[in-house]
């Protein structure tokens, strides 16, 4: 069985969701992506992905409760934030430190996303 | 003493007047000329005698000519006249005839039985110094000297009033010793010859004041003398006799006075005292309202005080939120400049990656470069609006066209992007011509639309067109409804200023250009939203309005025929 390189990318911007899941894709990772948190939630898998990739500002629910809500259903999931806003650092690091600053190169995402899948625990 | 002093003062010097008056005609003209009777001189004596009756009692002004005989007579009402009648006869006429000199007479009756005294004055040409006649009045001496004090109640303070011989010309005593002489039987018996009384009268008439009390039976009297002295000479005598009693009580008076005035002083003392008391609460209220005042004014100064630091306070708080309106601003800015560089980056790279798909990821790479540049756009045309650099290329053009051009476009994309909106137009019979920036209109209208689209997920969107005659400046009116989710009415009242914004994406600033531009044209924009629940999904969804001046007809023509 191979490594599990299955990563859930929410953005509501459709056409960052579509070009990350191509760049990531072609580097070997499997990607769904999603505009919307809601269906993002809704067609969650436990025990499925290795990574979620969120973006922080999104309609009706943002990247951070997305993240809660999920963990709720998978302990071992890793996220990374991603987001083209000033995030505040001391709020998100709660909830994970790996925080992807827009833009950001396809090489630099994958490699970003690797560490912290090599992340243990 | 002093009283009678004063009244004598009193009789002679109206008399010297009178006499001056006589003397003044004497002196006139006409008489100087022996002009003594005719209407002339009557109208003159007429006038004269109206002059003297003002100062006193006078009943005849007459002249006299040369030979004694009254050529003019003017007398009071009910007396009677005497013209052409020798009057030799009075002594004071040949008195004055003889010295030449003016006559204070003694007294004597008149052919009527009045008892009078006469003052006359000789008329003497003034260059030859020959004698022309006299004029003189004829005083009547009860109601003459009843003027200057009582010469009718015995029994109080009268006045008796002599001539040179003793005369009396009036008497408050006893009426019937009117005419008589002081030292005549009548008087004297009278008077029980009050030795007294005669030796006071006796040296009155020899010029000397004086006085002394004295009873002939009638009860004491105190009478006091003094001479009526015309130009230093005595003519006429007076007595004040006083009742004793009277004095009596009189000084009972004075120290009813003095007691009195010892009241009034008393009273007085204790009305400034009141006063000052008064005065000190006054001024002592004056200084209360003063510090009263004084302390409203430190209060309003505190008051004042507290409201600038209020002020500064709510200062700050809005300075603190434009700051985290900047903030944010730079916030959103960031994201939104980020978001499309993003898309741009990665669809280049994943292009250089795989070339095949260039038709793939060429359009999204030109979406989020048009992104940018629709960005850039709105920040450049803040910056020229609040730096009030924007400016307009005006033309003149037909609203409706433009919009139904736009429509048209964004129906394609509605088509394209495969949006379950509806856009209808419904523009109005006339052609709406202004001369505004076609671009910037066209920015307006597509703002509006891409709003309305941006918020109604499933529904219509009507625009119409309108020309409003309501006011002498026709305008076009536009509409733009939608039947979206309406708008928050957190933020309807200040949906025009910058960076308010319900969308996830925008910086909140095609609304505030919207306004600016419109405005600019000299029209109006507002929005509101519809309170009529007549849309299909039960959205209540916003109507933006704005307005444009129409242009005016000639105007109008004329560029119509350039065109």
């Amino acid at each position: 069985m191979g490594e599990n390189k299955k990563i859930l990318l929410v953005d509501d911007e459709a056409d960052i969701a579509l070009a990350f899941s191509l760049g990531l894709e072609s580097n070997g990772f499997s990607v769904d992506a999603y505009t919307s948190s809601i269906k993002a939630l809704a067609n969650f898998k436990s025990d499925f992905y290795k990574l979620a990739l969120l973006d922080i500002k999104i309609p009706e629910m943002d990247g951070i409760e997305l993240s809660e809500k999920i963990r709720e259903k998978d302990k071992k999931l890793k996220i990374c934030f991603i987001s083209a806003y000033d995030v505040d650092y001391h709020i998100v690091k709660e909830y994970s430190t790996c925080i992807i600053k827009k833009p950001i190169t396809i090489d630099d995402l994958v490699k970003k996303i690797n560490t912290k899948m090599q992340e243990k625990g | 003493m002093e009283s009678t002093k004063i009244i004598s003062q009193h009789i002679g010097s109206d008399l010297k007047l009178i006499m001056s008056i006589l003397e003044g005609m004497a002196d006139s003209p006409h008489f100087q000329q022996g002009e003594l009777y005719g209407d002339r001189i009557l109208q003159i004596v007429k006038d004269k005698f109206s002059q003297v009756n003002d100062i006193t009692k006078v009943d005849g002004l007459f002249i006299v000519d040369k030979d004694n005989i009254i050529t003019t007579h003017i007398v009071s009402e009910g007396q009677r006249s005497f013209v052409n009648i020798d009057i030799a006869f009075r002594d004071y006429i040949r008195e004055t005839r003889d010295t030449l000199q003016p006559v204070f007479s003694d007294g004597f009756t008149g052919i009527d039985g009045i008892f009078r005294i006469a003052l006359t004055v000789p008329i003497i040409n003034s260059d030859t110094g020959k004698y022309i006649g006299i004029i003189g009045v004829t005083i009547p001496t009860e109601p003459f000297f009843s003027l200057y004090g009582n010469i009718h109640d015995i029994n109080s303070q009268f006045l008796v009033i002599y001539d040179t011989k003793g005369t009396l010309l009036a008497v408050g005593a006893d009426k019937s010793l009117l005419a008589k002489n002081f030292f005549g039987n009548e008087v004297q018996s009278f008077i029980n010859h009050n030795p007294i009384l005669t030796n006071l009268t006796q040296k009155l008439l020899k010029g000397l004041s004086g006085g002394a009390t004295y009873d002939f039976g009638r009860g004491e009297r105190f009478t006091s003398n003094y001479p009526v002295l015309i130009n230093g000479k005595p003519d006429y005598f007076i007595q004040i006799v006083t009742p004793t009693d009277i004095i009596y009580s009189d000084i009972s008076n004075v120290l009813f006075g003095e007691k009195l005035q010892m009241f009034t002083l008393i009273g007085g003392t204790v009305a400034a005292i009141t006063t000052l008391i008064m005065f000190l609460l006054k001024w002592n209220i004056v200084l209360n309202d003063e510090v009263k005042k004084r302390t409203k004014a430190l209060q309003e100064s505190n008051r004042q005080l507290s409201l600038s630091n209020q002020e500064i306070a709510q200062a700050n708080e809005e300075l603190q939120v434009h700051d985290k309106m900047q903030k944010d601003f730079i916030n959103v800015a960031s994201h939104e400049i980020k978001t499309p560089i993003q898309a741009i980056l990665t669809f280049s790279q994943l292009l250089q990656k795989y070339p095949e798909r260039q038709r793939e990821f060429t359009p999204a790479i030109s979406r989020n470069s048009l992104r940018l540049q629709r960005l850039a756009n709105d920040i450049l045309d803040v910056a020229k609006i609040e730096s009030r650099t924007l400016t307009l290329n005006k033309e003149i053009f037909d609203l409706n066209e433009v919009i139904s051009n736009i429509i048209k476009d964004y129906n394609s994309i509605v088509v394209k992007e495969n949006y379950k909106v509806k856009l209808l137009f419904y523009p109005s019979k006339e052609i709406l011509l202004v001369e505004a920036d076609k671009e910037r209109i066209a920015g307006v209208i597509s703002n509006l639309l891409s709003n309305a689209i941006k918020f109604t997920k499933n529904g219509e969107i009507f625009v119409s067109s309108e020309k409003e005659n309501n006011s002498n400046n026709p305008s076009a009116l536009v509409r733009v409804q939608d039947t979206g989710s309406g708008i928050d009415p957190e933020i309807l009242s200040k949906i025009f200023s910058k960076f308010i914004t319900k969308s996830f994406e925008g910086l909140g600033l095609g609304l505030y250009i919207s306004k600016n531009i419109v405005e600019t044209h000299g029209g109006k924009i507002w929005a509101e939203n519809n309170n009529s629940n007549n849309n299909k999904n039960g959205n209540l969804g916003a109507i933006f309005y704005f307005t444009l001046p129409l242009i005016n007809n000639n105007k109008s023509s004329n560029n119509n025929i350039d065109k």
